[in-house]
């Protein structure tokens, strides 16, 4: 008896070493002496299928001549948020991490990211194409690593020949041949060509895909924006938004029946690309003219429109940046990694794998020909997301109450407007507590 | 001699040790930090700072939580009953056919759900409702539905998702509730084949009654569950349309990683379990009622 | 009247069955292909290729992932069948003073939210300086769950079982190891495999608590592999493939030996 319970004994004491376990070793890098061996750590998420390998591959060289090692950790993107927070939690951030803009605001009020400002010169920004994008919050917090790939507005060609119009410029173009080309084109009494493949169901992508897709570009091109100049209040329900929208849900008639339930990935690939619908949008790709041949083999003849122009020009385009944290002791270093990373020698081979517009004015166009104006004399009809605090919560509410509207639960102003108080409470809170 | 005795008073502790450590450790551990940080403003990348009963004061007038609690408790309603008598039904109808091969691939083909990721799950289930084809319409047609609305519209999206969920779930009831069924032993049902019992008889007066224990597990099981339900729901309709089927911990994730305020969405989890003990409480006490342990 | 009511039900049990195995049978198709549409269906023998499992197969990372995944679900399984065991064995047979109330203390663990718990979890396990350790991934494993499917099973065990063991002189750990376990092996399946699934598929926790490749398990891998737009489903379906395989073998491997054992041991269910 006594030696059973000895061994049982053993079991749970040996647990008990376990969770007694070492003491933490936290290693703090001290600013290194000069011509000693460094690291930098650097936060990515998944850019194509071997992110590591591909980017390592390239690093070697500037590796040696800094004798610096990059240490990357690629983080997933269904977790990323989660890594990070609990990373900066438990005191670990890397030197340089890859962000986004719902991200940027709670980061640079906690005072974790470096304003690069002052470190850059005036030719950084001749030759860094998009680096104005990284301006945000009055200060520069990063440099664009992810952009030029905006959501733009796709035509099916022989649809609009068919109906013998041209591709659209403004609003009422658009209206008009969505009108046009909704029909039954086989006879059977059913709808079963669309006007715009539109797809409000945000299951497996994120939530704002929905703004994302179609009601940034709506909101710009009516002359409105998210959030006032001065972030304090949100704009979405003034006068260009409730335009805006309500013509978005005038085009409902053309969309699919069942555009509440597919998802926006779903209308373009399903409708859209099975040519059933005039007009689809989807995150553009600079390989695109290469994909949709492979993906899409009844997609036969079709072009883009950048943007339509109601008022302005202006539709979504991220502008992802790679940042320097304040944690890091060797800023200066990290910025020439960074640079180096954006920079031609860098992305002229890894656009090779990954294809992406030129980031810098030196690289070279490597894309699909038909892609290319988008980053040439399109530039300025796309723009990231102004970066605003409670971002992420005030957009989520925002795309909620459009899919009710869409869904004919609420009215326009009415939905916008509660919306609107949602965010406005919410940013008067963080401005009672930051100030 | 009074040694021994102490140790035969000590050992079943010793036996119950482990578990308790590692749950101290992590769980409570972890639940007492976060019934600290609800008493908080904490967005987990900056140091929390004690701000009372703030938290809880927002509790009351956050009108998006009220929807989230109602939604959960409506998804919830629909997965408890329906995975409780599916995966109760499955295990008697493959434990009658175990030494079939019908019966073997019902058994190994039930778990393959169970084992799909929501991804998978969610993406086959969405083409398939969304696919619009013919013999899926007809289908659905009978019962006077479309498919391809289901999960666009606030009044059906959380019956679908609730439905996709039992079918996911029902395999895992019933690998327990067949592992239970094969521990009940063959000379019950030949005594009372002798006695003349019809095979109604011998399902319920032996087989029932034998299970109700698990039965009862599994009803707690899956209350837990239906009432922390994320993955599924966040790929098929991502809580929509229009938030009818953002659930509690769906919200208090979103607070936590989207919203800067982990303070206050461990206020929102601690609600959520409060809601799923008292669930759980009422459960017990109307199945003691009905003279029983869990 | 007898045959054709077992017919039905026959034929009910094979719809199931397929319902059932449809992702399966989506899945592995779907991975054989390339492409970003979820809806193509056109299976032609030109269009299938094996390279998704080509470029998952020759990720530098992918062997040494694999077997931290296999390290740590397997030790997690025998972990929890250690812990579950003697707990749900105490639970259910032996008497002392408190046992409901620590039993009942021990399912309420089971309400705590896990996703509410894993900021504070990831504070208390850095806490104990366990940042990239296989403890940090091992042991949080265990949970109430598996002591309440042994306390439930074993609980059905009659008493004048371990009563005749007790008068021939077995101890009380002899009775739980010779007696009750051979009596429970369906339920110690049960906890094993649904302690491997979640041992396997478990993706936030490795993520935020390793950092160091030396500890870090597959689905960290394979969800490095798969971009934010334009992801290719054939490689979604293939990793998925490739996370689902790997427990199903082993229920139906853990499902045979105990069909095995039990025909062995003459011990009939």
């Amino acid at each position: 008896m006594k030696k059973k319970l000895l061994s049982l004994l053993l079991c749970t004491s040996m647990l008990a070493t376990l969770a007694a376990g070492c003491g933490s070793k936290t290693k703090e890098a001290d600013k290194p002496k000069e011509g000693e061996p460094t690291t930098l750590t650097m936060w990515l998420p998944p850019l194509d299928e071997d992110t590591e390998g591909n980017f390592k591959k390239l690093l070697a060289g500037w590796e040696k001549e800094n004798n610096c090692t990059v240490e990357m950790e690629i983080i997933p993107w269904g977790s990323y948020e989660e890594r990070w927070s609990t990373g900066v939690a438990g005191g670990e951030t890397p030197d340089i991490g890859y962000m986004y803009v719902e991200m940027y605001p709670t980061y640079i009020s906690s005072g974790l990211v470096t304003d690069l400002s002052d470190m850059v010169e005036e030719e950084d920004y001749k030759e860094y194409l998009f680096l104005d994008r990284g301006e945000m919050m009055g200060g520069l917090y990063g440099v664009p690593i992810v952009t030029g790939v905006p959501f733009v507005l796709y035509y099916n060609q022989d649809i609009l020949d068919s109906i013998g119009e041209k591709a659209p410029e403004t609003w009422e173009d658009f209206a008009r041949i969505c009108e046009k080309a909704t029909k039954d084109t086989d006879g059977d009494g059913k709808i079963d060509q669309y006007g715009y493949a539109v797809g409000l169901n945000s299951g497996s992508m994120s939530n704002l895909y929905v703004l994302n897709s179609y009601m940034y570009s709506l909101l710009w091109q009516a002359g409105g924006d998210i959030y006032t100049d001065d972030l304090k209040e949100v704009a979405f329900n003034g006068k260009a938004g409730v335009e805006a929208l309500e013509f978005f849900k005038s085009l409902q008639p053309y969309m699919p029946e069942n555009a509440m339930s597919l998802s926006g990935q779903d209308a373009f690939s399903t409708v859209f690309a099975e040519g059933k619908a005039a007009f689809g949008v989807t995150r553009s790709s600079a390989s695109n003219e290469t994909t949709f041949a492979k993906d899409y083999p009844n997609l036969k003849n079709w072009d883009y429109v950048t943007s339509l122009k109601h008022k302005e020009y202006g539709t979504f385009g991220a502008a992802d940046c790679l940042s320097v944290m304040s944690t890091s002791k060797q800023p200066e270093l990290a910025l020439d990694l960074i640079k180096y990373i954006t920079g031609p020698e860098f992305m002229t081979e890894y656009h090779k794998v990954a294809p992406g517009a030129p980031l810098t004015a030196s690289e070279e166009y490597v894309g699909d020909p038909k892609m290319e104006r988008i980053v040439t004399e399109d530039r300025d009809k796309w723009r990231p997301l102004q970066a605003g605090p409670c971002g992420s919560e005030i957009l989520e509410n925002y795309a909620a109450h459009i899919q009710a509207v869409m869904e004919g639960k609420q009215d326009v102003k009415a939905a916008l407007d509660e919306s609107a108080s949602y965010a406005n409470d919410l940013l008067k809170e963080y401005y009672a507590e930051n100030e | 001699m009074k040694k021994k005795k102490g140790l035969s008073v000590l050992a079943p502790y010793l036996y119950i040790a482990p578990i308790a450590m590692i749950l101290l450790t992590f769980v409570a551990g972890s639940l007492i930090l976060a019934i600290y940080f609800s008493f908080t403003k904490y967005n987990i990348i900056t140091p929390a700072q004690f701000n009372g009963l703030f938290n809880y004061q927002r509790l009351f007038r956050d009108s998006k939580l009220h929807l989230c609690i109602i939604n959960t408790l409506k998804i919830a309603a629909i997965i408890v009953p329906f995975e409780i008598v599916s995966s109760t039904l499955f295990a008697i109808l493959i434990s009658s056919r175990k030494d079939t091969v019908l019966g073997k691939i019902a058994k190994a083909a039930l778990f393959v759900p169970v084992l799909s990721s929501s991804a998978v799950i969610g993406t086959v289930w969405n083409t398939i409702l969304n696919g619009g084809h013919p013999a899926v319409k007809a289908i659905f047609g009978v019962f006077g539905i479309d498919p391809t609305l289901l999960l666009g519209s606030s009044k059906t999206a959380f019956i679908a998702v609730a439905f996709i969920i039992v079918w996911k779930g029902m395999g895992y009831y019933m690998v327990i509730t067949l592992a239970s069924l094969t521990s009940i032993s063959d000379t019950f049902y030949e005594a009372a084949k002798v006695d003349g019992a019809t095979k109604w008889d011998c399902l319920t007066k032996i087989t029932l009654p034998l299970l109700k224990p698990t039965i009862i597990m599994n009803i707690f099981l899956s209350t837990i569950s239906a009432m922390q339900v994320f993955d599924m729901v966040y790929t098929m309709t991502g809580g929509g349309p229009s938030m009818s089927t953002t659930t509690l911990s769906m919200y208090a994730y979103q607070l936590t990683f989207k919203g800067n305020k982990a303070g206050y969405a461990m206020a929102v989890s601690n609600v959520l379990m409060l809601i799923v003990l008292i669930i759980v409480l009422f459960q017990q006490r109307f199945i003691k009622h009905e003279n029983s342990e869990i | 009247m007898k045959k054709t009511s077992r017919l039905l039900v026959d034929i009910f049990l094979i719809i199931t069955i397929l319902l059932c195995i449809l992702p399966f049978l989506y899945m592995i198709l779907m991975s054989l292909k390339s492409t970003v549409n979820a809806y193509d269906f056109d299976f032609a023998l030109s269009k299938l290729t094996l390279k998704h499992y080509k470029n998952i197969f020759t990720n530098s990372t992918f062997i040494r992932y694999f077997f931290n995944s296999v390290f740590v679900a397997i030790s997690g399984v025998l972990l929890t069948l250690f812990t579950s065991c003697t707990a749900g064995f105490a639970f259910a047979k032996l008497k002392f003073r408190g046992n409901d109330k620590l039993f009942f203390l021990l399912i309420l663990s089971m309400l705590v939210p896990s996703g509410a718990i894993l900021v504070p979890l990831y504070l208390v396990v850095r806490g104990l300086g366990w940042v990239n350790t296989f403890r940090a991934l091992i042991l949080p494993l265990p949970t109430a769950f598996g002591v309440f499917v042994m306390r439930n099973a074993i609980m059905a065990i009659p008493e004048e079982l371990i009563e005749s063991a007790k008068i021939d002189g077995a101890t009380t750990s002899k009775i739980l190891r010779t007696v009750i376990l051979p009596l429970v092996k369906s339920s110690m399946l049960t906890v094993a495999i649904f302690t491997f699934i979640g041992a396997w598929n478990n993706f936030t926790w490795p993520l935020i608590i390793t950092t160091d490749d030396a500890y870090r398990t597959l689905p960290l891998a394979l969800k490095a592999m798969q971009t934010q737009y334009d992801t290719d489903i054939g490689l979604t379906m293939a990793c998925a493939t490739c996370t689902f395989l790997p427990p199903f073998i082993f229920y139906l491997f853990l499902q045979s030996k105990f069909e095995e054992g039990m025909s062995m041991s003459g011990l009939k269910g």
